[in-house]
């Protein structure tokens, strides 16, 4: 099962963030989480997705979704503003064992999906 | 331990320029919960103290709406509640602090900075007064983008990093006049629930319920404005670049809106400054009213939060209007049914049989956003009860935890 990105849906509340954070720790906060919400170039109001796959990352952004090597986001320097990288966090493994990824159960937009197969 | 918090509160006192951490007092959240009720209790602990800046039980969890933190402020004998919206409520929350007692008065200007449990006090001195300019010199400073400020600049206004606050009166310049120039909260923290899967399965339940109690067709500001004038929920704006959600919401009701650069261009390269996030109905519905040109309109807004003026009171003056004209602003407020709430929300539930206090009570004491309290019937007592229950361990009925909320709008 994996996690599929609609970037435009996406509204920036952070609940997959704190939901994610919550299934690997069993307490709340967004340091844990596979997901992360871009939301630094507030201004601009630019924002976006970032999902650590076990060798790569899936990025949402608003100019469409793009799967880039782990190696070439941390040459770019890459990784999204946090206190805790995501390029150090642990990778998304869909929820295994669950019907549902939390993350997918707690976006409220849609924005996240989950996909079997 | 204490459960949907971090267990401490900080005492700041400006003027001998000290932080000190403290435990929260014994049963202050089992018998006033949190938020504006809790603050009001630590007022009257702490007689010296004139402003407390709490969370609720639900601030920066997964619960709809737990955006958040409340400012509670008491000036002479009026006490008001303002509502902190978008992420400050909830990195307020996880910076370590469940309340921030604040006295005195600094003849220098200052700033509190507040992460991983620790708490400083800074100068401030060199603190640029327009509003963007000092978030953007604070973020560098402490070296963290995604640092929420509230600041006081030039105006009266309480900014919410760029943007404007819910503040309808004053908090910005009371806090500018003694020498508090900015609060500025990272939230690395983690906090524990009492039964951690039983809360987590009762969020996502309920996020579950909020955004299907809403018409799918409601969005945005305009979608609020629509519902209050009976008409259709959602019309176009042009403007319209992208909606956002406060922190854990499931209604996009921030809209921001584009006057520097075509509203489609979505890359992340462009315009540094393209246009405004506009957090607030009331100053969307009087420019509309005013028949104002949008483009225009959104132009005065965004110098009204660079000021630090009511944003509200800049839509109602009109886009002529000079930068001491947008300072010296009224705040600007609908008839709501009054008491200690900001007039920021709805003045009245958009959905049928709703009751605006008590929904206003919940909302700040719980740490819920007051305007999806007015649009989403599914977060009520009942539900709340529940999440106290799996969340602290608090067996409350229904009409017990309106009895506690209520004593805030008293």
């Amino acid at each position: 099962m994996s996690i599929s990105i609609d970037p435009l849906k996406c509204t920036a509340c952070a609940l997959c963030e704190e939901a994610c954070s919550f299934r690997r720790d069993e307490a709340f906060s967004l340091l844990s989480s596979s997901i992360m919400l871009y939301r630094a170039q507030e201004k601009r109001n630019y924002l976006g997705l970032v999902l650590k796959l076990e060798d790569s990352l899936v990025l949402g952004r608003a100019e469409g979704v793009e799967r880039a090597s782990i190696g070439e986001l941390a040459a770019r320097g890459g990784g999204g503003a946090s206190a805790k990288p995501i390029l150090i966090r642990e990778a998304c493994d869909g929820c295994e064992g669950l019907e549902e990824p939390w993350c997918v159960r707690f976006c409220p937009t849609g924005a996240l999906r989950k996909e079997v197969g | 331990m204490e459960f949907l918090f971090n267990g401490s509160m900080l005492l700041v006192d400006l003027g001998r320029k000290s932080c000190e951490e403290q435990p929260l007092p014994p049963d202050l959240l089992s018998t006033c919960l949190g938020g504006a009720r809790a603050n009001l209790a630590l007022l009257q602990e702490f007689p010296s103290a004139d402003l407390v800046l709490g969370s609720g039980p639900f601030t920066g969890l997964p619960v709809p709406g737990a955006c958040l933190g409340v400012a509670t402020w008491k000036d002479k004998e009026r006490i008001t509640h303002t509502p902190l919206h978008l992420f400050a409520g909830m990195e307020l929350k996880l910076s370590g602090f469940d309340f921030v007692v604040i006295s005195g008065a600094s003849p220098e200007p200052l700033y509190l900075w507040l992460h991983d449990g620790i708490a400083d006090l800074e100068p401030a001195g060199e603190l640029p007064r327009d509003n963007w300019e000092a978030v953007d010199a604070l973020r560098r400073e402490l070296g963290d983008e995604l640092v929420q400020v509230l600041v006081a600049g030039e105006g009266p206004c309480l900014g919410l990093g760029y943007w404007s606050s819910a503040d309808r009166v004053g908090l910005g310049g009371a806090w500018r006049e003694r020498g508090l120039r900015a609060v500025c909260s990272r939230g690395l923290g983690i906090i524990d629930a009492a039964d951690p899967g039983a809360f987590a399965e009762a969020c996502a339940g309920l996020v579950r319920e909020v955004r299907d109690s809403l018409p799918e067709d409601l969005h945005g500001l305009e979608g609020i404005i629509g519902r209050l004038r009976g008409e259709t929920f959602d019309y176009h704006l042009p403007l319209l670049h992208r909606r956002r959600s406060c922190f854990a919401c499931p209604y996009d009701c921030n809209i921001f809106l584009k006057t520097e650069e075509d509203p489609s261009h979505m890359e992340a390269e462009g315009e540094e400054e393209p246009g405004l996030l506009l957090t607030d109905a009331q100053a969307l519905w009087l420019l509309e009213e005013a028949g104002a040109d949008l483009r225009e309109g959104v132009r005065l807004l965004r110098r009204a939060a660079r000021l630090g003026a009511y944003p509200a009171g800049a839509a109602s003056i009109g886009v002529e209007a000079t930068d001491r004209e947008l300072v010296d602003a009224s705040p600007g407020a609908w008839e709501a049914p009054g008491g200690p709430f900001s007039p920021w929300a709805a003045p009245r539930p958009l959905y049928e049989g709703g009751d605006w206090m008590e929904r206003q009570a919940l909302a700040y004491t719980l740490g819920i956003c007051p305007q999806l309290m007015l649009l989403s019937p599914a977060l009520g007592p009942e539900a709340f009860c529940g999440l106290l229950r799996s969340g602290m361990e608090l067996e409350l009925e229904p009409g017990e935890l309106l009895r506690i909320c209520l004593e805030v709008a008293d």
